[in-house]
């Protein structure tokens, strides 16, 4: 169980607030398609065509956004929040694996936008955030 | 091609090698700064790391056990960088004092890969998916050969 402080939830709020959301997570989807690879596999429909630009990526990181929208807004509910997007992910067949693959290049295009101004403490944050996130979009998994 | 088999040159493409290479200065050059923040960032996320550290006065970048420690590791990782024909001879006697002697978890290393990643991505010009590729292998390699003499 990943327990946020409340100063965790403040970063966490603050740093989403003033994020380019679909911008951020198209490049983080890109860089998880070429960094790790296999994490493609359900994705055929896009054609090999993995850059933060195409049509099918934009289109994933809009639904992507929106949902860790939903999350920074409810931090101390993500298991209600997520409930039906974990049971769609199991049956859609993804490796829970992925949620944290997600999570770490999610947190690699933060370093390169805020260089120095993530801290350690703010590197915390958010790597417990999407710990959470993970966490909760697998809880529905059996 | 004359390539040891299990070289790192078996799993790092021309391409990576090139990035590697290229990046090698850097960190021999700022083994320092970007140690010690990898190392005190390692501690702040995962804090049961710091149990291998006991005797440390402090966790922080600007701690001084920290700061030769990180450098230590950085100036390895450098290092490494230069021997990618022959990664399991060059870290050999490395990867025995992990396993037999410190006998830190080798889970460790991948928690400690993505950091020095995310450190990486933090203090280098650039970073695109194509340069974090093929560091991500690479840091790969290490944690794989620090992890061979374990059993």
């Amino acid at each position: 169980m990943v327990n946020i402080t409340k100063k965790e939830a403040q970063i966490i709020t603050d740093i989403w607030k003033h994020l380019d959301k679909q911008g951020t997570t198209a490049l983080a989807l890109e860089r998880v398609f070429t960094v790790y690879p296999w994490t493609t596999r359900l994705f055929g429909s896009f054609n090999k065509h993995f850059k933060a630009s195409e049509s099918g990526v934009q289109g994933h990181a809009a639904k992507v956004a929106g949902a860790l929208d939903k999350a920074v807004h409810n931090l101390h509910d993500l298991d209600n929040v997520f409930h039906q997007l974990s049971e769609k992910h199991q049956t859609i067949g993804v490796d829970t694996q992925n949620f944290k693959l997600l999570g770490q290049t999610f947190i690699v295009e933060l370093a390169i936008l805020l260089k120095g101004r993530l801290t350690p403490e703010v590197h915390e944050a958010a790597y417990k955030f999407f710990l959470a996130v993970a966490g909760a979009l697998s809880a529905q998994y059996h | 091609s004359g390539r040891a088999k299990n070289s790192a040159t078996m799993v790092l493409s021309d391409a990576n090698r090139q990035v590697i290479h290229h990046l090698a200065e850097t960190l021999h050059a700022n083994a320092a700064t970007y140690g010690a923040d990898a190392l005190a960032r390692l501690f702040e996320i995962h804090p049961q790391t710091k149990t291998y550290f006991s005797s440390f006065t402090g966790y922080e970048a600007t701690n001084p056990q920290v700061i030769a420690h990180g450098t230590k590791v950085m100036e390895a990782v450098a290092k490494a960088a230069g021997h990618l024909d022959d990664l399991p001879h060059h870290l050999e006697k490395l990867a025995k004092k992990h396993g037999l002697e410190l006998l830190v978890d080798p889970h460790n290393f991948v928690l400690f890969s993505n950091i020095i990643v995310v450190t990486l991505a933090i203090h280098l010009p650039t970073f695109p998916p194509a340069t974090h590729t093929a560091v991500d292998k690479f840091l790969e390699e290490i944690a794989h050969q620090l992890s061979s003499e374990y059993r």
